[in-house]
């Protein structure tokens, strides 16, 4: 990852920016969306990849601590996937590297969603929301040997 | 698959807001289907998403919007490979690829 980040510093321009955006490991909230309500019903364990997100975010203290840039910024927002059925949610996350597992189980949502909807009558969707970091960094004039 | 992703613009907004996009010229390092470069391109001089996987770049070509097309291209290659001459970018976004 450390030389990723020195081919990307090489090609960027004096005082160039670097933006570092990616999901948050940890757990996320599975949520029925309907008109009128949002009933969380279970999570979606996303640590997938947290041995990878603390390795990247060894990489990014390492060209901080070399000089080659500077942190400017860091942000975090919630970001949305949305599914219009517990299958088409299973498709996504089962091959999934970074969200695993849920619980209860799609099928405990698919009963919660069947409920909500009252019979199918009613459009709902199911909802994860992942918090996601966007961090700002500018390029230093400490060169890359 | 899936039906939405962040349908309220909230990433795009985040991005927009932490850096100036105002013709500037920028690198997506895992731009995969062009979702994100497309929603900054129309304010940067011009774009080039790098993706590694060729049904991602094919989908994210496929998705351009022609007005896009003079200022927004896609390669298949890594960060570890970078083809482009020294300080020629002025944003490099990792999106979702560190």
């Amino acid at each position: 990852m450390v030389n990723a980040l020195h081919g990307i510093w090489r090609i960027l321009a004096g005082s160039g920016t670097l933006v570092d955006l990616r999901p948050l490991p940890g757990q996320c909230p599975i949520e029925l969306v309907s008109l009128g309500a949002v009933v969380r019903v279970g999570e979606a364990d996303a640590t997938g990849m947290a041995a990878d997100d603390a390795a990247a975010d060894q990489a990014i203290q390492d060209i901080v601590t070399q000089g080659h840039f500077v942190a400017r910024r860091n942000t975090q927002f919630d970001f949305d996937f949305y599914w219009d059925s517990v299958q088409e949610m299973a498709s996504f996350i089962k091959p999934s590297k970074r969200m695993k597992h849920v619980r209860p189980s799609y099928a405990d949502f698919e009963k919660a969603r069947f409920a909500l909807s009252a019979g199918g009558s009613e459009k709902v969707r199911l909802r994860c929301r992942r918090r996601t970091t966007l961090a700002v960094y500018q390029k230093a004039n400490v060169s890359i040997r | 698959m899936v039906s939405e992703l962040d349908p309220d613009g909230v990433e795009s907004r985040a991005l927009l807001q932490a850096t100036d996009f105002n013709n500037a010229r920028v690198l997506e390092v895992g731009s995969g289907d062009g979702r994100l470069a497309f929603r900054y391109a129309n304010a940067s001089a011009f774009v080039v998403g790098i993706e590694p996987q060729e049904k991602e770049l094919a989908a994210a070509v496929e998705a351009c919007p022609l007005h896009f097309r003079q200022r927004v291209s896609f390669l298949q290659t890594t960060a570890l490979a970078l083809p482009f001459r020294n300080e020629s970018f002025d944003i490099a976004v990792l999106a979702w690829s560190l």
